[in-house]
């Protein structure tokens, strides 16, 4: 191996010697990437974050549990839609799956991916001994935006449970600082923004038929093929 | 000849193993003439019909080297139908006679005999398993350490067959699962052996010096590296398909797979995929090098099918497997008599068990042809487990068969924590089962919603014998789950037509789209549903028709 720099995701590392990116010398500064998305947001780095777990199991004496758990927080927070909590639990060894810390995320995951929200709130609450030492989390985002898939109209107070707001004023705060998740409160209903799943529109059919294969019939047949495929195309059935 | 001898003084000197194992006889002859002469024996031990056999087929393959006039199948034959035949007629209780008999007969050619061992070893190992001793295991790692080292630093002058370079990058792959699961069980075994030739290959396992996960990756990443085939597949630069650049650029592409593979075997999917992310024209039938070998193209679609299964990328995965199943079928007669055939059977049931998971978490439309196979084979399992996922009190009886297929269908996984401690298969077999489990509402909510245009949602949770709150949270755990990652369809489906402007980027590549059949939104306190009709495919049926017509018309003619 010559003394190339190592590129994973966003993540840049070059070596002072010759070294594979397999090596242990990577996951110290991979570890500092993973602070970094922590702090920074918007700089989340599934691929990095991935690769130090796989990282970690090459090198099981280097794994530390702290910096699995920030893993998980990040895929908890960011990688909900990409199943990326699920994809670290692959790379996760089990013993370190029963650690208290890492099996109360996973508790909060399944309630997460249930959609048990008032209950993921719960949780978080009675948790925070185990949790303290690691960095606040905030899913008031992605649960506003699992919500905006679901309804048009909710009545305002099953909102407000599942994103845990308990005064009216800091809510509305939030829906109007949101206007990609919500169209406003009235009264007691919350009115969300409008997106493709949220509503039905009309179908559109796939047609995988290529112009070729269209070309094909249409050398082998006759001006009336033709004529066909010309309405064909038009009225695009 | 003069580049073969090139080649065979740089291998010799890179490779220890390679010099022992195949330099004995020269190297130490006038120490041990014992051996010599045994040696002499076993070559003239040889019939006459594998001595010729041989003879020619190295004559042929040194022929190769320089030549412009390129005989690939012809070397083809030799090496797989020709090969099997004489196996099956002198050799189906003994094994292939060892290199050092062979040398004779071949005038020392280096690489015709590194090729020889390769196929001697095969043969070995498939059909004389319990022969198979850890020295062997660790001499052929260092037949390919070096026979991958001479291609990658270009020292090669020949050319092979894809279908040949892909058998050797796939034993390669082969050889590497199996001694991880021999050590596997060595070293975890609570016994210690008494005599000292069992001690000391237990230290040696330790050392983990062969066949290390570290060292694969590291042969497939200096392959991939050396071939450029990364940028030369991102580029859309054409490959070339003859001469030494040839072996190095196809070893490469299989290389890619390799990884796709070895990433899949320790449980990082999405590197695996990543791995095979430049490969845009996965579809692509015409003109793709996984698709000059048939065992390859089933490779690549099996692993990135099992890929997208595990990361909830249900139609992807669905579409993956649909694909390669229709093709298996309807390509039978070209593995139907290569050694290959076993393996092929049972990764097409593999992808079928795969199917019947995916199948009963997202019902959808899939080949009428595929679909009654997977009726014959896994029909009364696929009925079992919609039965309990429809059931209102949910029993597990789903999880279990979904359990019992996965364990079937799934990867040879291999721990990468040395010596093991802690089954990693079912590590990887309870996280599948976890995430399934986290739907197990969604089928039923689904049957429901399908009866409907416009409910209450307190009626509807009534019927599901829940209360409201957990009818909401259910309905929205669906539309969450719905919401996958999709891979736009380019055009280039399963019929073979590309066009390359439309190429929509790599197996990783793809958007966020409601994935299931069900389109639904919650208004205050009722649920509206859209129709569930599914998609007529006009074209298709226009087409079938055309077809028939034709064939009609083409009748009457006659």
């Amino acid at each position: 191996m010559s003394k190339q720099p190592i590129k994973i995701g966003n993540f840049q590392y070059q070596p002072s010697d010759a070294t594979s990116k397999y090596d242990a010398a990577v996951i110290a500064p991979l570890e500092k990437h993973v602070q970094e998305q922590l702090t920074n947001d918007g700089t989340y780095d599934k691929e990095a974050n991935l690769f130090l777990l796989k990282l970690y199991q090459f090198h099981p004496q280097k794994a530390s549990l702290d910096v699995i758990k920030k893993v998980l927080i990040l895929a908890l927070t960011n990688g909900s839609q990409t199943n990326d909590f699920t994809l670290s639990l692959y790379l996760i060894h089990e013993k370190n799956q029963s650690e208290e810390g890492v099996s109360q995320l996973i508790k909060l995951y399944d309630l997460l991916e249930a959609c048990q929200f008032d209950k993921f709130w719960e949780l978080r609450a009675t948790a925070s001994e185990v949790l303290k030492s690691l960095p606040s989390f905030d899913n008031n985002i992605l649960f506003a935006g699992v919500l905006a898939i679901t309804y048009q109209e909710a009545d305002k107070a099953v909102i407000m449970k599942a994103l845990n707001f308990n005064d009216t004023k800091s809510f509305d705060e939030f829906v109007n600082s949101h206007n990609e998740f919500f169209r406003g409160t009235q009264d007691n209903t919350v009115r969300f923004a409008l997106n493709s799943y949220n509503q039905i529109l009309p179908k559109k059919v796939p047609q995988n038929i290529k112009f070729e294969r269209k070309t094909n019939y249409l050398l082998r047949n006759n001006l009336h093929f033709y004529r066909g495929f010309r309405y064909w195309k038009e009225l695009k059935i | 000849m003069s580049d073969e001898g090139e080649w065979q003084t740089q291998t010799s000197k890179k490779n220890q193993w390679h010099n022992q194992s195949n330099d004995d006889s020269s190297n130490n002859h006038k120490s041990n003439k014992a051996q010599k002469s045994k040696t002499e024996d076993e070559t003239t031990a040889i019939p006459d019909q594998v001595k010729q056999y041989l003879t020619s087929f190295q004559k042929l393959l040194s022929s190769q080297s320089g030549s412009d006039e390129y005989r690939g199948d012809e070397l083809l034959s030799y090496y797989d139908s020709q090969f099997n035949k004489i196996s099956e007629k002198y050799f189906t209780t003994t094994t292939w006679p060892s290199e050092k008999a062979v040398a004779p007969l071949v005038d020392n050619d280096e690489l015709f005999l590194t090729l020889y061992n390769q196929l001697a070893t095969r043969h070995l190992v498939t059909k004389h398993t319990s022969k198979v001793t850890y020295k062997l295991r660790a001499q052929s790692y260092g037949t390919y350490e070096s026979f991958f080292d001479s291609v990658s630093y270009g020292e090669v002058n020949f050319d092979l067959p894809s279908q040949w370079l892909w058998d050797i990058m796939d034993e390669f792959i082969y050889y590497f699962q199996s001694f991880s699961q021999y050590r596997q069980k060595r070293l975890s075994a609570q016994q210690q052996p008494s005599d000292a030739a069992s001690l000391e290959e237990l230290e040696q396992l330790k050392q983990d010096k062969v066949w290390s996960l570290r060292g694969v990756l590291d042969i497939l990443e200096n392959l991939i590296n050396k071939s450029k085939i990364r940028s030369t597949l991102q580029n859309k630069e054409p490959l070339s398909t003859s001469g030494s650049k040839h072996v190095l650029q196809t070893l490469g592409y299989f290389s890619l797979i390799g990884l796709l593979r070895v990433n899949s075997l320790v449980g990082d999917y999405y590197g695996a995929l990543q791995a095979v992310d430049c490969i845009e024209d996965m579809y692509k039938v015409e003109g793709s090098v996984h698709h000059r070998v048939l065992a390859c193209h089933a490779t690549l679609f099996y692993y990135v099918g099992y890929a997208y299964l595990v990361m909830r990328r249900y139609n992807d995965a669905v579409r993956c497997l649909a694909s390669i199943l229709n093709y298996l079928n309807r390509n039978k007669q070209i593995y139907n008599k290569s050694y290959q055939y076993d393996n092929m059977i049972r990764l097409s049931e593999q992808c079928y068990a795969l199917l019947a998971i995916a199948l009963t978490l997202y019902p959808q439309r899939v080949d009428p042809n595929v679909r009654n196979t997977l009726r014959e084979m896994y029909g009364e399992k696929m009925r079992r487990m919609q039965r309990s996922l429809l059931s209102n009190n949910g029993t597990n009886d789903a999880f279990a068969i979904i359990e019992e297929l996965l364990r079937f269908a799934c990867p040879k996984f291999i721990s990468p924590h040395l010596p093991s401690n802690g089954d990693f298969v079912k590590l990887q077999i309870k996280t599948f089962v976890h995430e399934a489990k986290q739907q197990k509402h969604c089928a039923n909510m689904k049957s429901y919603l399908k009866l409907y245009s416009t409910i209450s949602l307190d009626k509807l949770a009534d019927q599901l014998e829940t209360d409201s709150d957990t009818f909401r949270q259910n309905l929205t755990c669906l539309k969450h789950k719905s919401r996958q990652v999709v891979r736009a369809e380019d055009q280039s489906d399963h019929h073979g037509v590309v066009d390359s402007a439309n190429a929509v980027g790599g197996p990783l590549s793809g958007d966020l789209a409601n994935a299931s059949d069900a389109e639904f939104y919650v208004e205050g306190d009722v649920v509206r549903v859209a129709d569930f009709k599914p998609y007529k495919h006009y074209g298709e049926w226009f087409i079938y028709n055309i077809h028939k017509f034709e064939n009609i018309i083409e009748n009457l003619e006659k």
